[in-house]
Formats: structure tokens, sequence, C-alpha cells
């Protein structure tokens, strides 16, 4: 079949490949069950995930999922307007060890943010919120801006 | 890459990059908008190249959950669109594969027909679903590897170059495969247009 013929065919071919498409396109209404098998894998998976152990101040260690430490992170960093958190490690130190935790993190910052307010913003939001949500004190948070974004693609202002 | 455009879309504050790197660290959340940006097109995808929901649901399950269990191993998050697809692509072809060795009833006329639209008169879809199902028929002779880059190509609007990157093989072998399968529908469909 010459590649003249086949280009026919496939021109009239286009009401069937249309029609074989729309065959095929799901209901979302009909992927809640598929949704629902793939949450409970991932949710299932991720209380596997590893632990973070600190210290209360009264020198009592205790053992918390280390994603909800960086998720209490990354929510004080998502309230400063212009920064995203992305990466967060938070590393126990202080004595005893656990007492306190070291910060670092990576954020996507708005273009026309000015840096070094906001990365201070940053660190009291960050400081605050460990104190108010696991009483323990930041004893250094690193801060490295990985990227900007266009302030068009903010949608929290 | 088309996959990785408009993820501001699927979620209003969270660009592809950010999305990943906070999944890959156990965020749930983020994952999840990860999920709502590409799971029904990973399902229409599977679907339309293995023409069945079952094993098409399937795919999407596994290359999801690998997705989830593996974004250490995805060096460069931008491409978190193309690196799923290529997931699904692979895992599509080992179902075509298995499917050789073991006929199934996958691209089932009455599942086509339950899912066209109702509106469409019965005196023309009786004719068009005729069409339909031998063109399902003829799909179902190309090979794994043809039938994935088709799809990839003609149905899901993915240019020669995309479907190289997302199959990780050179453009000339998608040419290739696209010509092959090209040619064989159009002789399987000789008569029929």
């Amino acid at each position: 079949m010459s590649d003249e013929s086949v280009d026919a065919t496939d021109a009239h071919l286009r009401g069937i490949i249309d029609e074989y498409m729309g065959a095929f396109e799901p209901d979302p209404e009909e992927s809640v069950a598929l949704r629902e098998r793939i949450f409970q894998i991932v949710r299932e998976d991720a209380a596997l995930a590893p632990a973070t152990k600190l210290t209360t101040e009264h020198g009592n260690p205790f053992r918390i999922s280390t994603a909800e430490v960086r998720g209490i992170v990354r929510r004080a960093v998502d309230a400063v307007p212009g920064i995203r958190a992305r990466s967060v490690t938070a590393t126990p130190t202080g004595d005893p060890e656990g007492s306190a935790v070291d910060i670092t993190l990576t954020v996507a910052m708005r273009a026309g943010t000015v840096f070094v307010p906001a990365a201070e913003e940053v660190r009291g939001s960050v400081a605050d919120a460990l104190t108010a949500e696991l009483g323990i004190p930041a004893m250094r948070i690193d801060i490295t801006v990985e990227d900007v974004f266009a302030a068009e693609e903010a949608a929290d202002g | 890459m088309a996959y990785d455009e408009g993820m501001s879309r699927g979620d209003d504050r969270f660009d592809v990059v950010t999305l990943v790197v906070r999944a890959r660290e156990g965020d749930i959340a983020s994952f999840e908008a990860l999920v709502d940006e590409y799971e029904r097109k990973l399902l229409r995808f599977a679907w339309r190249t293995l023409g069945d929901r079952q094993d098409a649901e399937d795919v999407v399950q596994d290359t999801l959950v690998k997705a989830w269990k593996s974004l250490d191993a995805l060096t460069e998050p931008a491409a978190f669109g193309t690196w799923i697809y290529r997931m699904a692509s692979n895992r599509c072809t080992d179902v075509l594969r298995r499917r050789t060795s073991r006929p199934s009833d996958a691209s089932d006329p009455e599942e086509l027909g339950h899912h066209v639209d109702g509106a469409v008169s019965v005196e023309r879809s009786v004719e068009a679903r005729t069409a339909l199902e031998h063109f399902s028929e003829i799909l179902k002779t190309l090979s794994s590897e043809q039938r994935v880059t088709w799809v990839l190509h003609q149905m899901e609007g993915l240019s020669y170059s995309e479907v190289a990157e997302t199959l990780g093989i050179s453009e000339g072998s998608v040419r290739g495969r696209i010509h092959r399968a090209r040619t064989a529908i159009a002789e399987g469909m000789e008569g029929w247009v």
C-alpha cells in the first residue's frame, strides 16, 4: 500500500478513530474506587515511613513521623506570602539530643519578593510552629531558594 | 513535554516540581495533587491502548503506586509526567504481550457500544459500531509496541519526539512503528471507509 493511499485511508478513518476515542473516555465518577485503592496503598506505605526521635523539655524521648514534622514546617513556610516550601530536613540536635532541631529547607520564591525580610519571616514562622506544635525549639534554620515563580502562578496573592 | 504542561490547573498553588519534591518526602497531599492531574489522563491512555477497562485500571493503579514508592528515583522532578507515562506505557506493553499468549475478550463489542454517545441514532449506530468493532479488531493485530506508540501519537496527541522521549527510543523508531501501524490499519480497514 502506497504512502498516499495510507494517508487517504487515515483521513477517512478520522471519524472512526474519534468514535473509538470517545468510547474510551473515562467518567471521573467511575474512577472513585480506583483512586481509593491507590490511596489505601499509599497511606499504608506512608505509615511505614521513618520517624524522628525528639525529647520533651522534661527530658522524655518521643518519636514522631518525619513526614509530620516536615508538614508542620511546610505549613509554616507556605503561610509566608510569596514563599512555597519544597524540601525539608529536620535534624534532631540539642542536649539531650532531640530537645531541639536544625531545619534545612529549600523554597520557591515569587518573583519580586525581597529575600532577606522574607527569610526572617520564614524563620519566625517555622520556629513558632515547632514550638507551638511540638514544644521543640529550632536551633538553626537554613533556607535555600532554588526556584523563582512568576507572580501570576500564585493563587495565594 | 505535553503532559507536564498546565500543572497549575491541577493545583492552584504549587507547580509540579514543588509537588514532586514534597511528595517524595512523604507528603500525601502533594501526591494527591499529582494524581488529580494525571490519573484520568493515564486511565484514558491505558483504556484506549488496552481496550479493557479493568486492565487499564490495573495499569493505572500499578503505575501510580510505583510512582509513589519510587519518587526518589526521579532525578528530574519537572519530568514527572513523562516518567509516569513511560511506566504506564511499559505496563501496557506487558499486558498486551501477555494477551498474545493468552487471548482475552478485551475490546468486547458490547463494551464499545455501551460507552458510545447515546444520542447517536440507532440506524447510524449499527453501521458505525460495525466499523468500530472492525477497527477495534484491527488494532488488536498490531504488535504491542506499535499499538502503544500509535495510541500515544494518534490519540494522545504527542509529537514524534515526545513519544520517543516517553518510550525511551529514537525518533526514527517511533516513525517506523507509527508508519507500520498506519499501514496495517489502512489495509485492514480497506472497504470499510
